[in-house]
């Protein structure tokens, strides 16, 4: 199948996916006509739950996946050997079954389980809310403890994903079911897994969507009906909603409309309703232009790549042509607002799932770029100039509450990524704890904003060479002309912390990291072996740093241990 | 004597359901779920709970809402 086939079968199903409430044959009817990527699930649980684990290929299968999924037998305990290679781990609990008078000793020895769990296991750990019935209490407070406190461990919000059933989501047959989860509560369970949950945990979030305007974001045509024809009301406010709550998550909003760009101006100025979503918009491309060339326009001016978005379109005919033109990105197909909001709403890859402070102030960040790129234009002397935008940069060696964002940069950065190696939570977390290894987290910011953690050293001492397994850097941060400073300051420390004379850095080509091997060829030399034998340079790395004009300072939080 | 129509929908339920080229009868338990919580879902209707474990072929389920018909 073409990309343009993808995205048109995938269309077809979108009914039936995002459904408010999708249907159980609906679902199991649905054949995947597109490459899918095999994903293990390893399920831990104390009760029946295919009621909800039958209908997760259809929505995984949406998402791009076909699970293999190893089902544990009924125990309380959790004590059945888990699948050591999966890469997501999924524990579904009937929390009445930890009632009674022993249900306090019960709780404590399912939290120390799961402690257990987590430093065995290398995937991803899903834990599933229990239904509030007998014993829930507890659990669920195990649960949430474990969700905060492990890395790579997060919680499936089962409660609130099942409340617009009310009362229907306990199943009142649970002794001839073997479940407390509903048939209906299942589905919505299933959906929001296989959609939202089981991607977002071994997929990169996506960055961006992009949506056209008549007939998608507004009912009518803007040009014919005009700013005050157009309809805003009915379904278009939830679209509005979704694309807001979103863009409060830190996913950028571009919109891409063949419209007279002054008609699109006014509407966003002009109806009230429309005033907070036009701001919020990242990029506007309105023109007459192919499609295709303004989707890639825009997401060029956010430095995103065709395969972190998603673009929502009324027009099949216009997603096809842009699938065979662009490739990459997802699509949806706007049939109505209602189908438009629950995509928005479930689409693979929009769940952010923890609290992305840093993504939320990404739009200001991109705004600043562009400013700083119109300013260092006109600049007669660039040097000055970047020496004017009073560069700080902030790194920390080992710093374990940056696990998240460090875990991020690892699985979202494409261009500055010298390995690709996606690491999750729990990997990062051994370089902080490791004597071994080392991971240094560098912030920046300058007048015009603060980008937050941009980039990431990744390291581990083999003999007496410091092997630095991943560099990535935020393509936000670039163009300072500071990159090279502080990933040199980090290496420097970490060679110096971990006794090494040497140091290597293997690289692995990807689609698109030629930046970050640019940068390689500048500062290593080739070996035989292929890796790159990095020049460390002798001295002060703060030199460097006041050369580039950025205020370099370093912040050791953590003790850790002597390395041996 | 059931309505052979609702037979054969009931049947290729039964085979998207499990999955299988020809659905075995009787289905053992969790099966037995999973077609009972279809056929609610396909046809609007809520299968009591003593019911549920005599419906153990496509027979038995169409026969079941035949009655539940009748009963409307």
């Amino acid at each position: 199948m073409n990309a343009a086939d993808v995205a048109l079968a995938r269309a077809d199903w979108q009914p039936v996916v995002f459904a408010v409430r999708p249907r159980r044959l609906r679902l199991l009817e649905l054949q995947p006509r597109w490459p899918l990527q095999t994903l293990r699930v390893s399920v831990l649980r104390n009760h029946a739950v295919e009621p909800a684990l039958s209908l997760l290929d259809p929505f995984l299968a949406y998402a791009g996946f076909c699970a293999d999924v190893s089902l544990s037998g009924y125990d309380d305990a959790l004590n059945a050997p888990p699948r050591a290679d999966a890469d997501v781990h999924l524990v579904w609990l009937d929390a009445s079954r930890y009632g009674g008078p022993q249900a306090g000793s019960a709780a404590d020895a399912l939290g120390g389980r799961l402690r257990e769990l987590r430093g065995l296991l290398s995937g991803s750990i899903l834990l599933v809310e229990a239904p509030r019935v007998g014993g829930a209490q507890g659990v669920n407070t195990v649960l949430r403890a474990a969700a905060e406190r492990l890395p790579d461990v997060h919680l499936f919000p089962y409660e609130l994903i099942t409340a617009p059933l009310g009362d229907t989501a306990i199943e009142a047959r649970s002794s001839a079911m073997g479940t407390f989860v509903s048939g209906e509560a299942a589905v919505l369970a299933a959906q929001h897994l296989g959609l939202l949950w089981i991607p977002a945990l071994v997929r990169p979030r996506l960055k961006a969507v992009v949506v056209d305007l008549d007939h998608t974001l507004i009912g009518g045509v803007l040009g014919e009906d005009g700013v005050e024809g157009v309809v805003t009301a009915g379904g278009y406010a939830p679209v509005r909603d979704a694309l807001l709550h979103l863009h409060g998550k830190g996913v950028l909003l571009t919109l891409v409309t063949k419209n007279d760009p002054v008609d699109v101006q006014c509407l966003f100025t002009e109806r009230e309703e429309l005033i907070e979503l036009g701001r919020a918009f990242a990029a506007v491309e309105a023109s007459w232009r192919d499609k295709a060339e303004s989707v890639r326009a825009a997401l060029l001016r956010l430095h995103i790549d065709l395969d972190s978005v998603v673009v929502i379109d009324d027009n099949p005919g216009e997603v096809a042509s842009m699938a065979s033109a662009l490739r990459d990105p997802w699509f949806v197909v706007a049939r109505d607002p209602e189908l438009t909001a629950c995509a928005l709403t479930l689409h693979p890859g929009l769940l952010a799932l923890r609290d992305d402070a840093l993504g939320a102030r990404r739009a200001a960040d991109l705004r600043a770029a562009e400013h700083r790129a119109a300013e260092l234009n006109r600049a007669a002397d660039p040097v000055e100039y970047v020496r004017s935008l009073q560069l700080v940069a902030q790194l920390r060696m080992d710093a374990r509450d940056d696990l998240t964002r460090m875990s991020e940069l690892s699985r979202k950065t494409n261009q500055f990524n010298t390995a690709l190696a996606r690491l999750s939570e729990t990997e990062v977390e051994r370089y902080v704890s490791d004597p071994e290894r080392r991971v240094v987290s560098i912030r920046l910011r300058d007048r015009l904003s603060d980008s937050g953690m941009i980039g990431v050293v990744f390291a581990h001492r083999q003999e007496d060479t410091a092997v630095i397994d991943e560099i990535s850097v935020s393509c936000r941060a670039l163009g300072r002309s500071v990159e090279g400073v502080l990933i040199e300051a980090a290496i420097s420390r970490i060679a110096v912390d971990l006794g090494c004379p040497r140091v290597a850095v293997p690289f692995t080509p990807g689609r698109r990291n030629e930046p970050a091997l640019a940068w390689l060829n500048t500062v290593a030399d080739v070996r035989a072996d292929g890796t790159y034998g990095y020049r460390l340079r002798r001295g002060d790395a703060g030199d460097a740093a006041r050369c580039a004009a950025v205020d370099l300072r370093w912040e050791d939080e953590d003790v850790r241990p002597e390395t041996a | 004597m059931c309505d052979q129509k609702l037979r054969e929908r009931i049947a290729r339920l039964v085979l998207v359901v499990l999955g299988e080229q020809r659905a075995p009868e009787p289905w053992d338990s969790l099966q037995q779920i999973e077609v009972v919580l279809a056929v609610e879902d396909e046809y609007g209707v809520s299968i009591a709970e003593s019911e549920i474990a005599n419906l153990r072929s496509v027979d038995d389920l169409a026969a079941y809402l035949e009655g539940a018909r009748a009963a409307l």
